[in-house]
């Protein structure tokens, strides 16, 4: 029986998030699935992070246009919420910054000009939670973070993928699991 | 032209053990004369005779969607029911079936008078899928002929079953026999054309997991907490989950206390250890297991929801699908999609659950909404309360072709020992060499 799968909603760090550039389409229709595959070898198409929104600006002409920035251990996430994402605009609107928020979204790459890709998210919602939550996501973040480097030897087509694009060097995502580790046991 | 067929006619007659030469080989000929291709005019012959060159299968052998073989089989069990199909009554006669090879489920649109302990051959069956599982088909081409008794093994020894440990137990298996402990245990009375009889029900559990038992027969000295011996129970599927049935054929023996266990009524009665999500995903269904992850979605349904009274349904607008017009009761429950980021699955709640999750009872948000309810304020509500909350849950799960759910047997605000996981993190750091 062909039993559906609801897209796991995975955890990334914002460093490891910002240098992904890789998105791809899984098969020809219409409707498949969009992916942007992470230097670790995450196939996302859903990412959940919990961070503390520090900055939010309407960037807006016509109708209202939300940008806001979502700072993590390792550094900030983009995320933007227009007239098609009306719950997390609202939030985005009313809340007061600095705040714990969670993010469901998805991932969304963008081409500038001179070629460089730039990574944002597009929430679904936007949930104010407290400093535990914020917490415990890191120590998910990183722990899923050091699941996928131990299988970056695996034979699957896209960790190998992810190898061949980005060169992927693994002390490199280990140090900054690290550091989110760190700065966590600092805090708690 | 004779020379260069003869090849073919040699192959057919391979292919089609049963069959007589010379019918192939007249067969064959008469399709070349009308100018079929050779391999068109060969398919055309296995199509022909296929369904009576009925090939002889051990149940070992036999796979989904095999067809038109006979199988030389004693019968182990069978029961006659009645469903209703199309608006019509049917009486089938379905049980199992053993070889000596293997034992496999049957099931008959045809009164054969198959009796438990006949051994009997029978002809034109096919293997299908059912519920998961293989079964062995009786249709109206199909035909029984009985033979002695002395060409097969006894029952006992047909189905005698390998003994497993309860994790390892799923649909593959027919019978079983196990080592484990009661750990729940209760009676119930239904009502059989034999008239009233009790049955026992419960949960056995060693130390590798648990399943839900049903027992037709009396259980005599056994009680929570005692170890039993069980040799030879049948496992049926009940949403995706194995359950152990013990009827007359099943050696229930109680184990005294000498010997040392695996396990105790203390350590197989703590709660089940969180296991990833994804290790849900794969599975028919897992009974009483756990975890834990964030909500990341609350599903329109949740909140406040009005049920038939007969059965239950979610009713709207006070009509029932299937009662009309019916008097609502209210209720609360709560559908979440929760992911620890190794997948997602659907959590429900009843209104119990829903009501420690939430934070508020039905009667206050009742209360607090005045007469007339707004469905969506409360569900409006529920998802700023919930979504992004850390929380554990502990249930049985099934796959439906909606995907994988669970339904709470309890759920708790998961007291994370961060502190100790993040060490356990910056250990495997420096193991690694990371």
């Amino acid at each position: 029986m062909a039993v559906y799968i609801r897209e796991v909603a995975q955890r990334i760090f914002a460093q490891e998030f910002r240098e992904s550039d890789l998105s791809f389409k899984d098969g020809d229709d219409v409707y498949s699935p969009h992916y942007l595959l992470t230097p670790t070898g995450a196939k996302v198409n859903r990412i959940f992070i919990v961070g503390t929104l520090i900055e939010k600006e309407d960037i807006g002409t016509d109708s209202e246009y939300w940008k806001g920035r979502v700072s993590d251990p390792t550094g900030s996430f983009f995320i933007y919420a227009g007239q098609y994402q009306p719950e997390a605009a609202q939030v985005l609107a009313e809340c007061e910054t600095p705040a714990f928020v969670a993010i469901v979204g998805k991932p969304s790459t963008y081409t500038t000009a001179d070629g460089s890709v730039l990574t944002s998210v597009r929430p679904e919602s936007i949930h104010i939670v407290d400093g535990e939550t914020r917490d415990i996501w890191v120590a998910d973040t990183a722990e899923r973070t050091l699941d996928r480097i131990s299988a970056l030897d695996d034979e699957d087509s896209n960790v190998v993928k992810a190898k061949e694009h980005y060169g992927t060097d693994r002390a490199y995502y280990s140090s900054m699991a690290l550091d989110a580790l760190r700065s966590l046991k600092d805090e708690i | 032209m004779k020379r260069n067929i003869a090849p073919h006619i040699d192959e057919l007659t391979k292919a089609l053990e049963n069959i007589d030469r010379s019918e192939i080989e007249n067969e064959l000929y008469k399709l070349l004369e009308f100018r079929v291709p050779i391999d068109e005019a060969k398919r055309s012959i296995i199509r022909k005779f296929g369904s009576r060159s009925a090939s002889v299968k051990k149940i070992e052998d036999i796979s989904i969607g095999d067809q038109g073989f006979e199988t030389t089989v004693r019968i182990i069990e069978v029961r006659e029911r009645v469903v209703r199909v199309r608006n019509r009554d049917a009486t089938i006669f379905s049980g199992i079936l053993a070889d000596g090879t293997g034992l496999c489920y049957f099931n008959s649109w045809h009164d054969f008078s198959l009796n438990e302990n006949d051994v009997v051959c029978i002809k034109n069956i096919s293997v299908k899928n059912w519920n998961g599982r293989m079964e062995i088909n009786l249709g109206d081409r199909s035909k029984v002929i009985k033979l002695s008794d002395d060409i097969l093994p006894s029952i006992n020894e047909l189905s005698r079953a390998t003994s497993k440990k309860l994790i390892d137990i799923d649909h593959s298996d027919v019978f079983v026999s196990s080592l484990c402990i009661v750990v729940e245990l209760y009676h119930r009375n239904i009502d059989t054309r034999d008239g009233e009889i009790m049955i026992t029900e419960g949960v056995l559990a060693d130390d590798t997991g648990k399943l839900p038992f049903v027992a037709w027969i009396p259980l005599e000295n056994i009680d929570i907490g005692t170890v039993v011996d069980i040799k030879g129970a049948s496992v049926r599927m009940f949403r995706g989950v194995p359950s152990i049935y013990f009827n007359k054929n099943t050696d229930v023996s109680i184990v005294g206390g000498s010997d040392p266990l695996p396990f105790t009524l203390e350590s197989v009665s703590a709660p089940p250890v969180p296991i990833p999500i994804e290790n849900m995903l794969h599975k028919e269904g897992m009974f009483d297991v756990a975890l834990r992850g964030n909500i990341i979605s609350v599903r329109p349904g949740s909140g406040i929801v009005t049920r038939c009274p007969i059965c239950n349904r979610v009713i709207m607008k006070g009509t029932c699908r299937a009662h009309g017009s019916v008097e609502g009761i209210q209720d609360m429950r709560i559908k979440m999609v929760v992911d620890d980021g190794t997948g997602s699955i659907m959590v429900m709640l009843d209104r119990d659950l829903s009501e420690i999750v939430y934070g508020k009872t039905m009667l206050e948000v009742k209360g607090s909404q005045g007469r007339s309810i707004s469905q969506d304020v409360v569900y409006e509500n529920m998802k700023q309360v919930l979504i992004g909350k850390y929380i554990g849950a502990r249930g049985n799960t099934s796959s439906t072709e909606f995907g994988v759910s669970i339904v709470a047997s309890s759920v708790w605000d998961p007291e994370d020992d961060l502190a100790g996981r993040v060490n356990t993190l910056f250990e495997r750091l420096t193991e690694t060499g990371m």
